[in-house]
């Protein structure tokens, strides 16, 4: 079981480690989003949202087929108000149609220009791509879930003693202190690491396990989505004119109908035709699953027309799978709580890493040449352990120092990110194996540590502003660097400790690479 | 979820913990006899069931159950670092942890009454 895990683990626990931390960032999408656009800042909550979006929409696009509002929420505090440009006489299909749309301040109703910027969906994009694009990075991603999957079982079976050393961390104590630190935050947080492996398998097991799609619908997996996961059916233009009914009080019937969660978003099909239907999709809070509901309004009289997402058991279950993988309906404590238990997950394949090279690499001294295996582990494992902590301080850094104007800018924001990430890799070839590990977690320690600074240099919402007055995600956006920046500081400390005298013992000499290593057990 | 909930969880926990030998030295330089263990095994494992029937009592068993797992989680982690760097906190905390969560929820409680 032992060999099973070791060999489940560590070709996939590179591509694990960037997945946990892309994944890990992704709880907070819509928070890193709004601090990647600082010219969101300003924006705050208001009540009136949804009038002050119908007046913008009657203003710009009275004749548009198809209006579109999302409404602001605490974690993304801005009205956003899309709609489908009037379509050219002839050609009557509204999906072609050019999409338009505006931020705005729902406090001030003030359009707001954000810069170019992916945000934190970059995050989410490469947490199952890898920047590989869909077919190799949905595979690459599914096949190293499913090794996980592989050495999280064989791992709790391996581990025999899984219940006496519960609770047991012994640090300073070398390998030791390694393996105890796998089991503790592998087992502490096993609830978590099975449930978003096998979530995360979830995600895509149309993709990976296609042939009863393929068999029941002959080839047509488009049919068979159409009828999985059907969308509510489009409105029907009637070519006459009718006066579009109130929103409100259609909000407030929306709200019993889901016992008091608000609407999300808002899609109004063709205003002002007798044909108008009014959509409302529930927001995600307090409902595991991750299907969405929608209530149709008749857009003339305002009666309710039909409620959509109560489904049948096996969607229930498939779309509470996938709501537990995004966490979604998380509060703000529970969020915290996923993070944490994705940090403990990175934190498990960074030292399961470790370990399997410093077992299987064999000893050799201080100075000896070491074998091109040893090297090149030695250079994937500090390069992607260190490394892309750096990238993601980059990628901040970039999204605040880049200028707003350049071409590009979200590709941009991305190439600084890969470069980074590239680059850690050509410095852990160019120094001896040892060194990188602290001087590399140094520098990511710093690079987050100064991105307070660089925010409060390149925005007005410095950290003094935004603990005492907001915004709320700055102080908060600001504070979680600060955390990493320590945590990055530990490691590098941690791994800048090596006691001389374990040196001069012969038979207990270090693989060099090995970092807080200090003497085999 | 709520401070009560998570200072029943951790308390629990840390009663688990304390109810082996081996953190039992760590926190009081000593092994306990057999009567206190199991009666520390008990106080855990049931202090770990009302703050799950609590949790779903103010969230609903969906969320709820998800909410009792990432507090067990959480106090689990606080445990492990406690009795590594700060063994005597474990028991010292375990103590306090619910009786402020009860002083937080008075307060709560009379502040929330209607004024007349």
């Amino acid at each position: 079981m032992a060999w099973l895990h070791a060999w489940a683990g560590w070709p996939a626990g590179w591509v694990l480690y960037a997945v946990f931390i892309s994944g890990t960032l992704s709880y907070f999408r819509p928070e890193i989003s709004h601090w990647m656009r600082p010219e969101l800042a300003t924006a705050r909550e208001h009540p009136d949202s949804v009038a002050l979006a119908m007046r913008i929409l009657q203003e710009r696009a009275p004749n548009s087929s198809r209006w579109v509002i999302n409404l602001p929420n605490a974690r993304e505090p801005t009205l956003r108000v899309g709609w489908m440009a009037a379509s050219e006489p002839g050609k009557a299909d509204r999906l072609i149609g050019r999409f338009d749309g505006v931020v705005l301040d729902p406090s001030t109703g003030k359009e707001l220009q954000p810069r170019q910027t992916r945000g934190g969906d970059f995050f989410q994009r490469f947490h199952y791509e890898l920047g590989l694009g869909q077919v190799w990075g949905h595979w690459l991603v599914g096949g190293c879930a499913m090794a996980m999957l592989i050495a999280i079982l064989s791992g709790v079976i391996a581990h025999k003693q899984l219940f006496r050393n519960f609770f047991t961390f012994r640090p300073g104590k070398g390998q030791r202190s390694w393996l105890d630190a796998h089991h503790a935050v592998g087992v502490l947080a096993l609830p978590y690491h099975l449930l978003i492996t096998y979530t995360g398998l979830i995600t895509m097991m149309f993709m990976y396990m296609p042939a009863a799609v393929e068999t029941a619908y002959r080839y047509d997996p488009g049919g068979f989505l159409i009828e999985a996961f059907p969308n509510p059916p489009h409105a029907q233009s009637t070519g006459r004119s009718a006066r579009l009914t109130a929103i409100e009080p259609l909000l407030q019937q929306a709200e019993r109908q889901w016992n008091g969660a608000a609407p999300a978003s808002i899609v109004i099909e063709y205003p002002g035709d007798a044909g108008a239907r009014v959509q409302m999709q529930r927001s995600t809070p307090g409902k595991l699953t991750n299907t969405g509901q929608y209530i149709i309004f008749d857009g003339v009289s305002g009666g309710m027309l039909s409620v959509w997402g109560e489904e049948s058991g096996a969607m229930q279950v498939h779309g509470v799978l996938y709501g537990l993988h995004m966490a979604r309906f998380s509060s703000f404590s529970l969020r915290w709580m996923f993070a944490l238990c994705g940090v403990l997950g990175t934190l498990m394949v960074a030292t399961g890493l470790v370990l399997w090279s410093v077992k299987r690499m064999p000893q050799r001294a201080e100075g000896q040449r070491a074998t091109l295996g040893q090297r090149v582990v030695e250079i994937l494992n500090n390069g992607t352990i260190t490394g892309l902590p750096i990238a993601v301080a980059v990628y901040f850094w970039a999204n605040r120092l880049l200028p707003v104007t350049l071409a590009e800018r979200p590709a941009w924001e991305i190439r600084c990110f890969f470069a980074a990430w590239g680059l850690t890799y050509i410095a852990a070839l160019l120094q001896n194996a040892r060194t990188p590990w602290p001087r590399h977690f140094f520098v990511g320690a710093l690079l987050f540590a100064l991105l307070p600074l660089v925010n409060g240099l390149t925005t007005p919402a410095h950290l003094g502003i935004s603990l005492m007055q907001g915004p709320a995600i700055y102080a908060g956006f600001d504070l979680s660097m600060l955390g990493i920046a320590a945590l990055l500081a530990i490691a590098a400390w941690n791994t800048s400790r090596v006691r001389p005298e374990r040196k001069e013992t012969a038979g207990d000499t270090l693989p060099a690479g090995t970092p807080m290593l200090e003497e085999r057990s | 979820m709520s401070f009560l909930t998570f200072a029943l969880a951790y308390t629990g926990l840390a009663a688990l913990s304390l109810a082996m030998h081996r953190h039992a030295r760590e926190v009081f330089q000593r092994e306990l006899a057999d009567g206190p263990r199991l009666a520390l095994r008990c106080a855990g494992g049931c202090l770990l069931v009302v703050s799950l029937i609590l949790t779903v009592a103010s969230s609903g068993w969906p969320v709820g159950t998800v909410e009792w797992f990432g507090m067990l989680i959480a106090s689990a982690v606080a445990c492990v670092l406690l009795l590594t760097y700060y063994p005597k906190a474990v028991a010292v905390l375990a103590a306090a942890l619910p009786a402020l969560a009860v002083v937080v929820l008075i307060l709560d409680r009379y502040r929330a009454w209607p004024s007349p």
